[in-house]
């Protein structure tokens, strides 16, 4: 990897996350940086709450190689955050797997 | 043009079922108006309106304004009692709803707060979910989760409306609060395809059979017309969330009627409602609280496991 960057999501919107499609412009704002080469950390300290369609986005589309390798990073989960991206990445497993 | 027909919304009209359902009833001929015709809605005798029955009525208002059905001699006579003139005032109907009927415009003018707002985009529901909650929440709820959790629930909402109920009107967003009864309601009414019909679009939900199968599915997670843009969990997280509230989801769209919370119920009505109603009733002396709801997340998916 050639640099890393660290993205404050509670900095950037807030502590409430809200909206998909603010969440599919920061998503694709994620991948280009991942193809580019860049490390990255999404840090949620400060967000007090994401709503479903916007964890759905930011967890469950990026690609979960990339999470898998290292690539992206998220830290700063409060517990219930923690527990909605799981809940969010293994239903889009579980959709993809009956297709 | 038709003959001319008159609409009247006398009583009141709250979150309750046969209220709901005789304010469908009052409002089906202006869903079923195909030309211009000379109507006359009648608020003379009206005594209160909630927030899930302005937002129908707002909905209709502006549907058959756009559709220009409403005749130049249509009319709006207006409230009676000046304390329900003051409510529909500060609560913003006519202007954001009722565009047709000329000079009675005058008579009714918006206050600052705007509780009922219009949104059609996935640029402009935000701002209206944000308004809406800042406004209702005011004195209402202090806790900052709160606040957070009821913020979710309207996004949520307000997005399916964008989403999927492919209203050409928009969705209809009303809050208000009562801080003596420690309550707070939020609705939000589209005149659009209908839960049914937009699960439909998924061909692995084409075995729907009916509205009420239609709204229960939509109220569990992981059903979405479009589940690959979408989860399908906005609404499932916001039932979670007000039954640990002990407050109330009231959906009403086609012939289903479905309630979660407090009141749990199911049923198929004899009237249609051709588009999607969605109230929450909340606690405020109750803990709101999505972190919780989330949290619970986890358990569920131990169990299933």
């Amino acid at each position: 990897m050639s640099n890393a960057t660290t993205i404050r999501l509670g900095d950037r919107y807030g502590r409430v996350l809200t909206g998909r499609a603010a969440a599919e412009t920061l998503r694709a704002e994620l991948e280009g940086l991942l193809g580019d080469g860049v490390a990255l950390t999404v840090d949620f300290a400060g967000v007090l709450a994401v709503s479903p369609s916007f964890a759905d986005e930011v967890f469950a589309k990026l690609d979960p190689a990339r999470v898998a390798d290292g690539s992206v990073t998220f830290i700063g989960l409060r517990p219930g955050l923690a527990s909605i991206a799981r809940f969010v990445r293994e239903a889009r497993v579980e959709a993809v797997g009956a297709s | 043009m038709s003959g001319p027909i008159t609409i009247e919304l006398a009583g009141e009209f709250s979150l309750r079922h046969r209220r709901i359902e005789r304010l469908i009833g009052v409002l089906t001929p202006l869903w079923r108006l195909e030309t211009a015709t000379t109507v006359s809605v009648d608020l003379s005798r009206l005594v209160h309106m909630s927030p899930a029955a302005l937002a129908l009525f707002a909905a209709t208002l502006r549907r058959v304004e756009e559709r220009r059905l409403l005749a130049s001699a249509s009319t709006l006579i207006l409230p009676r009692a000046r304390g329900v003139r003051g409510y529909l005032e500060r609560m913003n109907v006519i202007t954001v709803g009722g565009g047709g009927f000329g000079a009675q415009l005058g008579q009714l003018s918006p206050t600052g707060s705007q509780p009922l707002a219009r949104f059609r985009t996935d640029q402009d529901y935000p701002a209206v979910a944000e308004r809406l909650t800042r406004f209702v929440a005011e004195q209402a709820i202090t806790d900052e989760i709160a606040r957070a959790s009821l913020r979710i629930a309207l996004d949520e909402i307000a997005e399916n409306v964008v989403q999927h109920a492919g209203a050409p009107t928009g969705g209809f967003a009303v809050a208000q609060r009562w801080l003596k009864n420690h309550r707070l309601e939020i609705a939000v009414a589209d005149l659009g395809m209908g839960i049914l019909s937009s699960l439909r679009q998924n061909p692995r939900l084409g075995h729907i059979d009916s509205d009420v199968h239609a709204i229960r599915l939509a109220l569990q997670p992981h059903v979405s017309a479009t589940p690959q843009r979408n989860s399908g969990i906005g609404l499932f997280i916001t039932r979670l969330l007000l039954e640990a509230n002990g407050g109330l989801l009231f959906v009403r769209s086609g012939h289903g009627l479905a309630e979660a919370g407090a009141r749990a119920s199911e049923a198929t009505l004899d009237l249609a409602l051709p588009g999607t109603l969605i109230a929450i009733r909340v606690c405020t002396d109750r803990p709101l609280d999505i972190d919780s709801v989330y949290l619970q997340l986890d358990d569920e998916q131990r169990d299933d496991d």
